[in-house]
């Protein structure tokens, strides 16, 4: 097996980068491929907790590259039946007793054993950040509409260049269509034209990401969740599969509305 | 009544004709991300600026005001792009 080791980053802490991890992550095992997510934030782990599968750490990150246990000893199952793994970062370590060569040759390891190697990146451009890159080969970047956001994106995308990971693609996250509507919020095309990048998702601003995450339940098996449906044709795309920008806009009329409470808008989910 | 009917759609505005709080996001931004990109503050920028078109306008009839300069990504590129409207074709080249 040949997999694809791919970074989730955005330069900006906040804007949802352990989500999009945790939901493509998610989506990709749904879809029947066999995925790793690692939690790169080493002194700040947070995927476990967005996973729920904060209970069932024993060894992790920095154990493995310690050689202080077996890499399967760090690897939790996830809870809902899919090849999906977790290796959890170390939480009371910092980012700098991580050897970046060590994490580049585990994930080149992970690749012969899975599809998917999905790396949750700290904030920031620092050293945590450079570890991840450096062992990645792909890089999803994460924004939403904002301008510090934005202007963070773009230093990343500038950083993601000099290490030879070229054409990152962008996930827009939380856009609140009545905004843009509005005029009030900055829309993908503004995005495109500022960032000079491929758009590979957009997620609206979702109330229920926040009880997914209460939960410990990625959203994408929230069924009624129009992010989870976001993140199912994000990770579709992310799979090779070509799927449809969905104009969000669409979503937010009267009946769409409707539509959506009554259960016949399957759109989404159909694509995916 | 069609004006009411536009602000039913959306279509109207409804902060009495100020720019749009995105465009002004946007715009700011586009300013941001250059400067970011090429390292380079603003006063450098407005000398450089200044230079360019004291050059121009050695050798042209030149509008004080019309000038646009702007670092611009074009795919893979970072270009310099400045329009300066020339005033006056019958004076094109000026006595020195």
């Amino acid at each position: 097996m040949t997999g694809r080791t791919i970074v989730i980053t955005s330069g900006k802490g906040g804007v949802g980068k352990t989500t999009a991890t945790a939901n493509i992550g998610s989506a990709l095992a749904m879809r029947g491929k066999k995925v790793v997510v690692i939690d790169t934030d080493i002194g700040l782990r947070n995927l476990d907790v967005i996973m729920g599968l904060e209970n069932r750490i024993v060894y992790d990150l920095v154990n493995v590259l310690e050689g202080k246990c077996k890499l399967r000893q760090a690897m939790i199952k996830d809870k809902h039946g899919y090849e999906l793994y977790l290796i959890p970062a170390a939480q009371t370590r910092d980012k700098d007793c991580i050897d970046p060569d060590q994490l580049r040759d585990l994930c080149a390891k992970l690749e012969d054993q899975f599809d998917y190697v999905l790396m949750d990146c700290p904030a920031g451009i620092e050293q945590g950040f450079k570890n991840a890159v450096g062992a990645a080969r792909e890089a999803i970047l994460v924004t939403t509409p904002e301008v510090s956001a934005i202007r963070d994106a773009d230093r990343v995308i500038g950083l993601l260049e000099a290490s030879e990971i070229h054409r990152p693609r962008l996930i827009i996250n939380r856009i609140h269509p009545d905004l843009v509507k509005q005029g009030n919020m900055m829309d993908k095309d503004d995005i495109v034209e500022l960032l000079a990048v491929d758009i590979l998702g957009l997620v609206p601003a979702d109330e229920r990401t926040i009880t997914a995450a209460n939960r410990g339940v990625p959203v994408v098996h929230d069924k009624r969740a129009p992010s989870g449906a976001a993140f199912l044709r994000i990770a579709a795309r992310v799979d090779g599969e070509e799927v449809q920008l969905v104009d969000l806009d669409e979503r937010s009329g009267v009946f769409a509305k409707l539509k959506e409470i009554i259960g016949l808008d399957r759109r989404a989910y159909s694509h995916a | 009544m069609l004006d009411l009917f536009r602000w039913l759609l959306g279509q109207v505005d409804s902060n009495g004709g100020r720019e749009h709080s995105k465009d002004t996001a946007r715009k700011r931004l586009s300013v941001v991300l250059i400067q970011d990109r090429l390292d380079l503050p603003s006063e450098r920028m407005d000398d450089m600026k200044r230079e360019i078109w004291e050059v121009v306008s050695r050798y042209l009839v030149v509008d004080d005001d019309f000038l646009e300069f702007e670092i611009r990504r074009l795919d893979e590129l970072v270009v310099l792009v400045s329009n300066i409207q020339v005033k006056d074709t019958s004076e094109l080249a000026p006595a020195r």
